[in-house]
């Protein structure tokens, strides 16, 4: 098949765009998402949550594209998690500093194990948590983000429109109204000031379409599966929400459109509701105790 | 021997990656690049077709000795 826009070959049928087409394409689409749900402005310290993956590196160059074009005094801050797998994590971080110090991004590194005392793979051992690791991980991931981002004016993630599909879906399955209501492309303020703001830019870019532009940019990524995604309740409604997109092309973003006009509908001008902090250690909590500290706990306990 | 659709007028032998099994094989294959995922099971949400280095749509015909790459799209994160 031909680009839709020239004569070159296509690199996707869905839209059909050639390679200089497709990256144009998905820029534009990024920068209009940011601009659309006033993401990001010129003058904004932003922190990128970072893992070394595809969808990171790209927001991670999108949102510096996108500050320097606006000469508005902004900057971007890059900020990595290691969740301590072993032979996971360390291939992505070595590649991330590569990128970072390419980009002359400023890259900063919060560990689980620094922090927590813990890494993931002592918790998949010590089997103290009930269910799977992949709920005490975000946790984790979470609270670390969290401080991390501290002072900044915003937190951007690499979430990508399967993400939200899937999290949408999984709020679905497991009737967490609570849940569903904290997603969406931009996280509601919170008046306290316990939590930055966080914002998706390519909220509407599909994996395909992240990893495509990843590729065609060539952003060193190399193809690393999280050892616990396997057995996640994530990774089989991702496989589900894949087939029946081949079968029925633009299910997925029909999915994210109904959630914006429904329950996300002005989900960043509401409210967040969380004021208390953990006594423990002084992060956001509902109740006396943050998630983060209340595993650390049953750890040692 | 896999042959789809429509016959190719020589056979073609080719080299095909599948990045998420990290494994190789060469087959004979005639047929689309949409076939080509049907037949070793791969969803075309989730890979990427690379031709001999260059990304390819799935309506892509291949020649012989075509070097084919599935890459997978999906990351731990
Ligand atoms: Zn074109
Ligand atoms: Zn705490």
């Amino acid at each position: 098949m031909r680009c839709g826009a020239c004569t070159n070959n296509a690199v996707l049928l869905n839209p059909a765009y050639c390679k200089s087409h497709f990256v144009k394409y998905f820029e534009d689409k990024v920068f209009d998402t940011i601009k659309r749900f006033r993401m990001i402005t010129p003058s904004d310290r932003v922190c990128v949550a970072v893992s070394g993956g595809k969808d990171s590196l790209s927001v991670l160059y999108l949102v510096k594209k996108f500050l320097d074009a606006k000469k508005g005094g902004g900057s971007v801050v890059a900020l990595a998690i290691n969740e301590g797998i072993e032979g996971y994590r360390q291939k992505t971080l070595d590649d991330l500093k590569l990128f970072c110090s390419q980009q002359k991004i400023e890259l900063r590194l919060l560990s689980y194990k620094e922090e927590f005392g813990t890494t993931l793979d002592y918790l998949v051992q010590q089997k103290k948590i009930a269910g799977k690791p992949c709920g005490a991980c975000g946790t984790f991931r979470r609270s670390l983000l969290n401080r991390g981002s501290k002072g900044f004016d915003k937190l951007v993630t690499g979430h990508n429109m399967d993400d939200e599909v899937q999290a949408i879906m999984m709020n679905i399955f497991r009737h967490h109204l609570e849940l569903a209501l904290r997603s969406g492309p931009k996280t509601p303020q919170n008046p306290a000031g316990l939590f930055v703001q966080r914002v998706k830019p390519l909220y509407f870019c599909s994996e395909k379409e992240v990893r495509l532009y990843a590729h065609l940019q060539g952003f060193l990524t190399t193809f690393t599966e999280c050892p616990n995604a396997a057995v996640s309740f994530r990774a089989s409604v991702r496989d589900f929400i894949n087939e029946y997109e081949a079968k029925c092309p633009g299910t997925k973003s029909m999915i994210v459109q109904w959630f914006l006009d429904t329950i996300g509908k002005d989900s960043s001008k509401k409210r967040s509701v969380i004021s208390s902090v953990c006594l423990a250690c002084g992060e956001p909590a509902v109740g006396t105790r943050c998630g983060s500290c209340t595993i650390v706990e049953q750890l040692r306990a | 021997m896999y042959v789809a659709r429509h016959a190719c007028e020589s056979v073609i032998v080719m080299k095909v990656f599948i990045e998420r099994e990290n494994a190789s094989r060469v087959m004979k294959f005639c047929g689309s690049g949409a076939e080509l995922l049907l037949f070793l099971k791969q969803n075309p949400e989730s890979v990427i077709l690379v031709k001999n280095g260059e990304v390819v749509a799935e309506d892509e015909l291949f020649s012989d000795g075509d070097n084919v790459k599935i890459l997978s799209v999906v990351s731990g994160g």
